[in-house]
């Protein structure tokens, strides 16, 4: 396990460092957020959709100048209902991108509630990227761009309006929050960052944790 | 908690079983026998001696002196027809694809460590010359390296079930030590953490053992692990290469055949509260019709028609159906690999209904269980986070399916 992703194993001869990272998509449902995932990943290789799971599981590999980034994104149920469920989700992850709907001023409030809880109970050094999805229903905008501009520098969050339908900002979106993740050593391995969750989660359940909640 | 007992690798003579050859091994077969009796009771002699720190160490201790003893009194039987089997095999390889030939006389042949790894670098190496070779190298190495891996499973079968081989005795006496300790009259929840990392132990030391048989099943090796079982599907980025610990992935169904009835008890028994309130959820949800059951869970809207039977398009109804019934099944199972296929399965089923995405999904899972009435779910799970190789899909599968369990039971009645 531990010489995963080695440079024995690439074939293109790249000694590239490769960096996984755990990226989380939260959002009310019906504001896009699988679209936008499903644009930044099929944009380019639409051979890469895993079959088994769909969209709601996909990995997409972003290149930077010294570094390939390995996505690996989760996708999770918007539905209100679902909401105390999302820990389970988000835990360990390194990326979060909350989506709002910027026709729709509910799912931004919404929002802001999952920015909060991500800072409140994420791991500290989670990037959070804010994300105003259906740029192109400019017409019915209810958020402006202005008061989520705002609201995203005063919380430290990366802010960009996307749109699926058009393929705007979604690349560009994604290639921010790898820039912005660290590439430290402690995160990058296979082994670093998804084993911990999974011992984590053990230990929850053996101490009869989940019964409690 | 969890001791790490990696086999030190210069206890076990592999040097000298790498040098060993087929041929050599045919002829000086008698020889091989003592070589690998003395190798085995250096290795049990060793695990002995490092048991004294744990816990659990006076029945298994004994044991293993007995075991030590023993071995000199039973021959180790070779596995002849594989190595007649796997000999034959570059032969085959050359005949229908006209690859050049590896360098080794049997690449896959027991006891010759280093040939696989190098005949496949040398094939890596090799500049390539045109794409369908490569893939369809690939596909015959796959094939290849499957057609050993079900080669090794037989004899290890054959091995594991018979009290004439070590390793069959071996695990015959490891799984009465093991219910006596665990199960019984005597099984108790504050044991599970014990039994999961006695576990554990037991399986990374018959490992050891059968790794001397067959060296090319490391576990921790990179280079023979990729050569020899890495799992392909479909991807030709090194980095979806699935290091499936080929070694373990052959021992589990050997193992927990015998262990998984005590354990899986012990994780019954820690889960006992979680899976009851799981079980009442069930039930309440179970007793709605299924138009409430749909809005309750809040599925998709434009779905709930479909999914209740109303509308004439029945394939969303089936697709839950197939998924639920690819869950029932697991209470029949004992291996993490089948565990996990299974919940995998159920997925699969649900992807023909529409682009699965986050939002549909988990209403889906739990719509999927409530149908699927499940017991002991609880249980299952935490036993599939502590033993299953996963991927980070698998994680995905596993976290969801943990979601809805924890749904179901926040929304039983009674609870809050």
């Amino acid at each position: 396990m531990a010489s995963r992703g080695g440079s024995a194993h690439r074939a293109n001869g790249s000694r590239d460092k490769i960096c996984h990272f755990k990226l989380v998509l939260l959002g009310e449902s019906g504001v896009g957020k699988s679209c936008l995932v499903l644009r930044f990943v099929k944009g380019e290789y639409s051979d890469h959709l895993e079959a088994t799971i769909g969209a709601a599981f996909l990995t997409q590999t972003v290149n930077l100048d010294d570094t390939t980034v390995k996505f690996e994104i989760w996708d999770t149920a918007g539905q209100e209902r679902y909401h105390s469920l999302a820990p389970m989700y988000y835990r360990g992850a390194q990326a979060a991108v909350v989506v709002y709907d910027i026709s729709d001023g509910d799912t931004f409030v919404r929002a802001k509630n999952w920015v909060k809880e991500l800072q409140r109970q994420a791991s500290p050094s989670i990037v959070i990227a804010l994300a105003g999805n259906k740029a192109d229903l400019k017409d019915i905008r209810k958020v402006h761009i202005e008061d989520a501009q705002s609201y995203a520098e005063d919380n430290g969050l990366l802010f960009m309006e996307t749109s699926a339908k058009s393929d705007q900002n979604v690349q560009e979106l994604f290639l921010a929050i790898a820039n912005k993740l660290p590439k430290s050593a402690s995160g990058s391995p296979r082994t670093g960052t998804l084993e911990p969750n999974v011992s984590d989660r053990m230990r929850q359940q053996g101490n009869g944790g989940c019964c409690k909640s | 908690m969890r001791r790490t007992v990696r086999v030190p690798v210069e206890l076990i003579p592999l040097e000298r079983a790498r040098t060993m050859t087929t041929s050599d091994m045919n002829t000086a077969l008698g020889m091989s026998v003592v070589r690998s009796t003395v190798a085995l009771s250096k290795h049990l002699s060793l695990s002995n001696s490092a048991l004294h720190e744990n816990p659990p160490s006076p029945p298994l201790s004994l044991h293993h002196h007995n075991m030590s003893s023993s071995l000199e009194l039973l021959d180790i039987s070779r596995p002849l027809h594989l190595e007649k089997s796997l000999s034959c095999s570059p032969q085959r390889v050359q005949h229908h694809l006209a690859v050049p030939p590896p360098r080794d006389m049997s690449p896959y042949a027991p006891h010759a460590d280093a040939s696989p790894c190098s005949s496949t670098s040398s094939e890596k190496e090799r500049p390539h010359s045109a794409p369908e070779d490569e893939v369809s190298m690939q596909v015959e190495e796959v094939q290849q390296s499957t057609d050993v891996k079900q080669e090794i499973q037989k004899y290890l079968d054959q091995a594991f079930n018979t009290d004439k081989h070590p390793l069959g005795t071996l695990m015959q006496r490891l799984e009465i030590v093991y219910k006596a300790s665990y199960g019984g009259i005597g099984a108790n929840k504050y044991l599970l953490p014990h039994a999961i990392a006695e576990t554990h132990s037991l399986i990374q030391r018959i490992h050891g053992i059968v790794r001397i048989l067959f060296p090319m099943l490391s576990g921790g090796d990179q280079n023979v692990s990729s050569a020899g079982f890495t799992k392909v599907e479909g991807f030709t980025d090194p980095d979806d290469y699935v290091d499936i610990e080929s070694g373990y992935d052959l021992l589990h169904p050997l193992v927990f055949t015998r262990l998984f009835p005590t354990l899986i008890t012990l994780y019954v028994l820690h889960h006992e509260d979680t899976d009851t309130c799981y079980q009442r959820g069930l039930d309440f949800l179970r007793s709605m019709d299924e138009d409430r059951v749909a809005a309750f869970i809040r599925f998709p809207e434009h779905l709930c028609k479909r999914v209740t039977g109303m509308d004439t398009d029945r394939e969303i109804l089936k697709a839950v159906e197939g998924a639920s019934n690819s869950l029932r099944v697991i209470s029949s199972l004992f291996t993490p690999g089948e565990f996990l296929t299974s919940f995998r399965n159920a997925f699969t089923q649900l992807s023909t209904i529409e682009q699965l995405t986050g939002d549909f999904l988990l209403p889906a899972i739990v719509l999927v269980l409530v149908k699927a009435n499940v017991p002991h779910l609880g249980a299952y799970l935490h036993f599939l986070t502590d033993f299953a190789h996963t991927e980070p899909a698998d994680e995905y599968t596993l976290v969801t399916y943990e979601a809805a369990y924890n749904f179901i039971r926040q929304n039983a009645p009674g609870s809050f």
